[in-house]
């Protein structure tokens, strides 16, 4: 009896692990499928995945240099100064180090156009605040620029990677520090 | 006479139907639970290990600016994001006075997970940390992480520290004490195979997207993708503008890259062909490393690989330098 309801435990458990093998498998596949264009079947099917992907972080497109690789992104700040030059920075900057970090700081200019909008004005605000911060200011005008790569013709005309022509300026505002940051909830703190 | 005929073939077809799904339920099981030695594991371990702890002392560099509460992934930001999705973080419960202290932990236990002690937990630990990490900062990661994770994932799942390890070496010791002539061999496990199989055919989704998605570009067709990457100052590390005047190699090399990694999904299982496919694979990700910086992901990507190989030809090789020295 005890021996057949081992048996039996164990064919259910074989099962059920099998089928999570196939099901893993298909949501790992599924996931990169849905990046647009793609049909209403492949999005059902990745909608289907994706509270499990979401869980073990597995939601990814894998779409490394795709589909064009073109211009990478920076953000320049730059700080008012009374009776002083303003103070100028941008990231990504080559001083950042080791490489690993001067990533994170790329992916933060590249990637934050991907969220919604509200996310966006808020990952820009702290961006600004991290930097005016710094310089002790409650003021900071924030830029996003795009540097286009030198095709071969420019270079092989004696142009360069950094011609100031790659480089393209778009002003994203002002921003005004001086309203009071999130407070810590003390609650949280005390739970931990 | 008539009813032997009707009822024949009917069974002829059965028996044959039956013999397909016993014949489909053997290879199925042979190809996730064939018992595997679980040496690669081990070494997959010891370096994804290192590469979990050097990306949290790197993290240690600026850690109130990317984990605290008001740093440059603001806190209700990321929750507000994550609302009604079902994404883990600890760091979204971690108040900025315990940044410090649950970071050393993460440190330790990464050291832990690294060189194998206590891994059956550590190894769980280990993918939590990660996925805590990179879900706290999404704007932040890359596909470094992305990797990084789908490794920590699968060895959680497997005997990663029966082999190459702390743990190893203590079990050993513990048999020897106990009986000198004690059998300390190897032992394969299915989860070993399970383990290496998910890694395998995770390796698979990820360049077979990563090729189909270059496919929807025109620049992949014309070649001038793999010129745009090379003469993008924020990737460059190492000067390739010389090929401004050789178009014709970096076009090859946009060609090869999309070929590679659109095929590799189905040439990485021909035996013959496997060493020259991984060899390319390494060469690339190496090539990523050296000129564009991204040692991190080009590492944990030739790490994966380790999958494909066969552990009884690396244990041999293992025990032959052990006697040289």
């Amino acid at each position: 009896m005890i021996v057949g309801l081992k048996q039996l435990c164990c064919k259910v458990g074989y099962a059920v692990l099998s089928l999570w093998l196939a099901f893993h498998v298909f949501a790992v596949f599924i996931s990169p499928a849905a990046m647009p264009p793609a049909s209403p079947l492949l999005e059902d099917g990745y909608r289907l995945a994706l509270p499990y992907n979401e869980a073990l972080f597995l939601n990814h497109g894998y779409h490394y240099f795709a589909p064009d690789p073109g211009a990478s992104t920076l953000i320049a700040w730059e700080i008012p100064r009374d009776g002083d030059a303003p103070a100028v920075g941008r990231f990504p900057d080559v001083t950042i180090r080791p490489r690993l970090m001067y990533h994170r700081y790329f992916m933060l200019a590249e990637n934050v156009w991907a969220f919604d909008d509200e996310t966006q004005q808020d990952m820009l605000k702290a961006y600004a605040r991290h930097f005016a911060d710094r310089f002790g200011s409650d003021r900071i005008s924030l830029s996003r620029i795009s540097h286009a790569p030198s095709s071969m013709m420019r270079l092989q005309a004696g142009g360069k990677l950094d011609d100031p022509e790659t480089f393209e300026k778009d002003v994203l505002g002002d921003f005004d520090l001086s309203a009071k940051l999130e407070e810590p909830n003390p609650s949280v703190a005390k739970n931990f | 006479m008539t009813e032997q005929l009707d009822i024949h073939p009917v069974a002829g077809v059965l028996t044959s139907v039956r013999r397909v799904l016993e014949q489909g339920v053997a290879v199925w099981h042979q190809f996730w639970f064939d018992p595997l030695d679980p040496l690669m594991l081990g070494m997959m371990r010891l370096l994804t290990g290192w590469m979990l702890f050097y990306n949290l002392l790197v993290w240690s560099l600026q850690l109130e600016a990317f984990f605290g509460r008001n740093g440059l992934q603001p806190l209700g930001a990321v929750k507000r994001l994550y609302e009604s999705r079902f994404v883990f973080s600890f760091w979204l419960w971690v108040d900025d006075q315990y940044l410090w202290p649950v970071h050393i932990a993460c440190l330790f236990v990464a050291a832990m997970f690294c060189i194998g002690a206590a891994t059956r937990v550590t190894s769980i630990l280990a993918f939590l940390i990660t996925t805590s990490y990179s879900q706290r900062v999404p704007v932040a990661n890359f596909g470094f992480d992305q990797v990084l994770g789908m490794m920590c994932l699968y060895l959680a799942l497997a005997p990663c520290g029966a082999a190459i390890s702390a743990d190893n070496m203590l079990r050993r010791w513990w048999l020897r004490r106990r009986s000198p002539v004690a059998n300390i061999t190897p032992v394969p496990f299915a989860s070993a195979r399970m383990a290496s199989r998910l890694i395998q055919l995770h390796m698979c989704a990820i360049y077979f997207w990563s090729g189909f998605s270059k496919l929807k570009g025109p620049t992949w067709w014309t070649g001038e993708a793999m010129w745009n990457v090379i003469a993008n100052q924020e990737y460059q590390t190492i000067d390739l503008t010389w090929m401004a005047w050789t178009p014709w190699l970096s076009y090859l090399i946009a060609h090869v890259t999309v070929a590679w990694e659109a095929f590799f999904i189905v040439l990485v299982w021909n035996r013959r062909l496997r060493p020259f496919v991984l060899a390319m694979g390494v060469a690339m990700h190496f090539g990523i490393g050296a000129f564009l910086g991204m040692w991190t992901f080009g590492l944990i990507m030739t790490f994966a690989y380790l999958s494909f190989a066969d552990p009884e030809i690396w244990r041999a090789r293992l025990l032959t330098v052990k006697r040289r020295l």
